[in-house]
């Protein structure tokens, strides 16, 4: 299990990061959101030991990080970290040797994993003949090289297809279904609503929404209505009580509500209109409680 | 393997195997036979004869023997000065008003006045070597000259007033052993300049390119800092001893090839290897003998400073590297140090040069950054003696040792801080935080 534990990091008289504190247990996928600069990149520093919090302690199955733990720990910088002018299987070598693996085990799993990203060709080319998307394959590879029971992923999706993004998503699942604790951050918000269980949204070094998804949507009282029907009149929608917003989409209009006690009064608006085809209360997207919390910042982004 | 000997082991390799080490070695062993064996080479397509200018004589005395005795002269006074010299052909008429070379280097005319002989040369194309065998050869002939047909008396008087005073510096074997030390003093400092500048280097561009490429986040994420930065500085230092190695291996390669091979060594005369220096580059053997004596300690005050002078310069321009967001920053950043280098350099070469070394040049070769460079050859011009040397010695070794110790602690926080700072302010921050983080 990872604790980070009341966690705080100071840089002169600014704070990065403020008594944050979360924890992940085995097999459990964990999404850091946040604007650029809310301290997502400093949390993951400080776990891997390269920045000492100012207050705070983080633990790994009870035990300090140290140099003697980490290579358990799978980390993939946001930034590509690697070494252009080498060669992929020079590259994968060197890294692998890093986390005290032998030359054997890493060709036999640099083999593995280059076959299942079809990148099996690049084994003898240099990374700075690689496009974007592949340098950023072998930055995965170099980071779940050690099978990590920690995998800590700052900005993994960055740069790549969806084709080549589900293919990721499918490596982090089935390091999850071993049992690794998973840390990312993103700014995809849609990918962390899609397989994360926990999340945390960062805004200026505080944690301003914390906890399974699932809580926090629960908790989260705004709902929207989609509607498909005739004759639809936003000015009459609008007066009803509990609509905040009435949004028209290409084919459905959102109707978004204080609370979901509030749908009956709309149902019985919708119920006077001809050819209701649709009408269908849900949650709010994670998206709309992201920006609802972290405001006009994130729009920035 | 614990990750420090394999980042060690795998950094020397990837040095030792680069394909630039190679290249480099090949030059510098090529150089070196050159240079050593230069002598040999031109000894070899020389055979004294295709060099010998023609030069036209026009004899206006009433000798005929004018000439013969001249070939005899300028032949022997040639040979003494190693040059291929000139050979005579004497001509019928000459005009000093209108004349062509014809293809000859010049025309030497020779006058009698009375007793007296004069000569005009006229040079179309003549070496220095050349004119002065000539005129030494006419001096001779002079000589000759004025002594002919007279008695014995006049010939002793003549030969008096004619001989130059007798002068003969007399050095002891010491100071002859010095002077010829003293000689190469200056350049000691040349290749010491070079090999600290290559291990410098590759250690700030090595640091550079793996904070640039943001690499190091992945390895310092692995490998502690203390771990990195001294896998770094012993990685280089090692490669550095090894460099200096294989030129003192390719110098006395180039120095057996010129003795055994092309200096026509006789195994049969039972000559010992510094008779046979001493009789190759002309040095008696006693003076040899005493070049020999201090050739160990000169050995090692070379290699001393040289480590430790590289070692200290290493942890600096490490430093430096680790604080540059890019090449450009290190660039930048190095300068003041490249020209500390370069004083030191520029003073061990004209400190030495002219024999006497004031007490300021004396002062810096006790200064560590200056030290690598002057105190080898302080040794070597006399300046320093042994335990002045060692003094200084020391002195480099604990300053490394401190500067080590200051600056470990600040390099974790300056590899991973990608400030746009100044300089120093970058330097402050990092001793602050290291400070903090203790």
């Amino acid at each position: 299990m990872l604790e980070v534990k009341n966690v705080r990091k100071d840089f002169g008289n600014f704070t990065a990061v403020n008594h944050l504190s979360f924890t992940i247990q085995p097999g459990e996928i964990f999404g850091l959101l946040g604007t650029n600069g809310a301290g997502k990149t400093t949390t993951f520093k400080m776990i891997m030991g390269l920045l000492e919090p100012t207050e705070g302690e983080i633990f790994l199955d009870g035990q300090k990080i140290t140099y003697d733990s980490v290579d358990e720990i799978g980390y993939m910088i946001e930034e590509r970290s690697l070494l252009t002018k080498m060669k992929v299987k020079d590259l994968i070598q060197h890294y692998g040797r890093l986390k005290n693996l032998t030359t054997e085990v890493i060709e036999e799993r640099m083999q593995y994993w280059l076959k299942r990203f079809n990148i099996e060709n690049y084994y003898d080319r240099k990374i700075n003949t690689l496009s974007k998307g592949n340098q950023q394959k072998i930055q995965f590879i170099t980071s779940i090289i050690n099978n990590p029971r920690l995998l800590i992923l700052d900005e993994p999706f960055s740069g790549l297809d969806p084709l080549n993004t589900l293919k990721f998503v499918e490596v982090i699942r089935d390091f999850q279904s071993k049992g690794s604790m998973i840390i990312f951050s993103t700014h995809q918000i849609d990918h962390v609503e899609s397989f994360c269980e926990k999340l945390i949204v960062l805004q200026e070094g505080e944690a301003v929404i914390s906890g399974a998804i699932t809580d926090i949507k629960k908790d989260y009282k705004k709902h929207n209505i989609l509607v498909i029907a005739d004759d639809l009149d936003k000015d009459k929608l609008l007066t009803i009580e509990g609509v905040d917003d009435v949004i028209i989409d290409a084919n459905q209009w959102i109707i978004k509500i204080a609370e979901d006690t509030y749908a009956s009064g709309v149902f019985d608006y919708v119920k006077t209109l001809d050819n209701v085809m649709k009408f269908d209360v849900e949650q709010a997207r994670l998206s709309e409680i992201f920006i609802d919390k972290v405001g006009e910042s994130y729009e920035q982004v | 393997m614990n990750k420090f000997k394999y980042l060690f082991t795998y950094q020397l390799k990837q040095k030792l195997t680069a394909k630039s080490f190679l290249v480099s070695n090949i030059i510098i062993f090529v150089v070196l036979m050159l240079l050593l064996n230069i002598n040999n080479i031109v000894r070899a397509f020389d055979d004294g004869s295709d060099g010998a200018d023609l030069v036209y004589v026009y004899n206006q005395t009433d000798n005929p023997n004018i000439m013969s005795e001249l070939e005899v002269y300028e032949d022997e006074i040639s040979s003494q000065l190693g040059t291929s010299g000139v050979y005579f052909v004497s001509i019928d008429s000459f005009d000093p008003d209108s004349y062509e070379f014809e293809g000859s280097s010049a025309i030497l005319v020779i006058n009698q006045e009375g007793e007296s002989l004069s000569a005009d040369l006229f040079i179309n194309d003549l070496n220095v070597y050349k004119r002065t065998s000539i005129q030494n050869a006419l001096e001779k002939l002079r000589q000759d000259y004025l002594l002919e047909d007279k008695t014995q008396e006049e010939k002793d008087l003549i030969i008096e007033f004619l001989t130059p005073m007798d002068f003969t510096p007399h050095l002891t074997e010491d100071t002859q052993g010095k002077e010829i030390l003293s000689g190469i003093a200056s350049f000691v400092s040349l290749p010491i300049f070079m090999l600290i500048i290559f291990a410098v280097q590759a250690v700030g561009a090595s640091i550079v390119e793996e904070k640039q490429t943001k690499a190091v986040e992945y390895i310092i994420a692995n490998v502690s800092p203390n771990k990195h930065f001294f896998a770094k500085i012993l990685t280089n230092f090692i490669f550095l001893t090894i460099q200096l190695l294989l030129i003192l291996v390719y110098g006395l390669i180039g120095g057996l090839l010129s003795i055994y091979v092309f200096g026509g060594y006789d195994m049969s005369a039972g000559l010992g290897l510094s008779d046979t220096i001493a009789l190759s580059y002309g040095i008696d053997n006693a003076t040899m003998d005493n070049i020999m004596k201090q050739l160990p300690l000169t050995v090692f005050f070379f290699i001393g400073f040289t480590g430790l002078g590289g070692l200290l310069y290493m942890i600096v321009m490490g430093f430096v590297a680790s604080i540059s967001n890019s090449n450009e920053d290190y660039g930048q950043f190095q300068t003041p140090l490249m020209m500390l280098m370069l004083g030191g350099f520029y003073a061990a070469m004209f400190g030495t040069m002219f024999g006497d070394t004031n007490i300021i040049i004396k002062i810096m070769a006790y200064i560590p950054v200056f030290s690598p460079f002057m105190a080898p050859s302080l040794y070597l011009a006399g300046a320093f003696n042994w335990i002045e040397a060692l003094i200084s010695l020391l002195i480099l070794a604990l300053t490394s040792l401190f500067m080590y110790k200051l600056i470990m602690p600040m390099y974790k926080n300056a590899i991973l801080s990608y400030s746009t700072d100044k300089m120093t302010v970058r330097i402050k921050k990092a001793f602050s935080r290291s400070k903090h983080n203790k």
